[in-house]
């Protein structure tokens, strides 16, 4: 599997989790103008398994707050909905990876894969900033027009082949 | 008269979506109990009547597998059906807890019509009206 078949996955499993479990219209970046979407979130899950790894997610907490409320069937400005952005965040990227690690993988194997943790911008940015750029495949995501990103660390020592 | 049915995910957000498409499939509902764990879950199992489990595997405290194992070893919570909603996507872990007795599984995302599915399979139809089994008519 070449990288583009990784990022593609990474692309097309991310957008068929926020239109099934949030409702969210999804859009590529190149298609669509971005609007910025609030403060800065993003979590985190490690995974375990033939190969370990960790993926990651970061929106602003606009986008957030919309998927909370889609998840929820409540209004955008419900305060439910704001309390609970960060959840939204978390369980979003934890369907992601666990959709997405089977099309990399193969059905047959076992992963397990840690509660999403919330991640500061500086430690997101940190946790780019050391992984080498072959272990590292991203996905640019335009959804309900703000700008989200997923990141999928591959720690294996044939990831330059994914 | 309806069904009690007890929902175990560490998220909130995902405790909230699973009570919501319960109601939403129109499922007559007695008491709709929600645990953030396994530990949890089994408190609730040990002092209350639930017909129906839905539960996630990856829990921190204690996780599904492991409260599906010690509902096992009970003689009254090992017929209670579980159901598990779970990120997990792989085959070799999905046979593991068919193995377990875990009456259905269904990847996150789900729909409706899966939990409706999973009621319907498990407690059977019911009376939209009465909320009765359709079996008692």
């Amino acid at each position: 599997m070449k990288v583009p078949a990784c990022r593609q996955i990474l692309f097309e499993t991310a957008r068929r989790i926020l239109q099934e479990a949030a409702f969210a219209f999804t859009d590529d970046p190149e298609d669509s103008g971005r609007e910025p979407g609030g403060a800065f979130m993003a979590c985190s899950v490690a995974f375990n398994g033939p190969f370990h790894g960790a993926m990651a997610l970061a929106s602003g907490e606009r986008l957030a707050s919309i998927l909370a409320a889609n998840m929820l069937g409540v209004d955008e400005d419900d305060p439910d909905a704001d309390r609970k952005k960060a959840d939204a965040l978390g369980e979003i990227l934890n369907m992601i990876c666990g959709n997405a690690l089977p099309e990399i993988a193969g059905t047959r194997a076992e992963f397990a894969i840690t509660a999403p943790e919330p991640l500061s911008e500086p430690q997101f940015e940190t946790m780019l900033s050391n992984v080498p750029e072959h272990k590292l495949h991203t996905a640019d995501i335009v959804v309900e027009g703000f700008d989200a990103f997923v990141v999928l660390i591959l720690d294996r020592e044939d990831a330059t082949a994914l | 008269m309806g069904f009690n049915i007890l929902i175990v995910d560490d998220s909130e957000i995902i405790r909230s979506m699973i009570a919501r498409t319960v109601r939403m499939a129109g499922v007559p509902v007695d008491k709709l109990l929600t645990a953030g764990n396994g530990a949890e879950a089994l408190d609730l199992l040990n002092s209350n009547w639930v017909d129906l489990v839905f539960a996630d595997i990856n829990m921190p405290v204690m996780d599904g597998v492991q409260m599906i194992e010690r509902m096992h070893e009970h003689e009254v919570l090992c017929n209670v059906p579980v159901v598990v909603i779970s990120t997990e996507g792989s085959e070799t872990k999905i046979e593991k807890l068919h193995q377990k007795g875990v009456v259905a599984f269904f990847r996150k995302p789900f729909t409706p019509e899966m939990i409706r599915g999973a009621i319907v399979e498990v407690l059977g139809e019911w009376d939209e009206g009465s909320g009765l089994p359709t079996d008692s008519f």
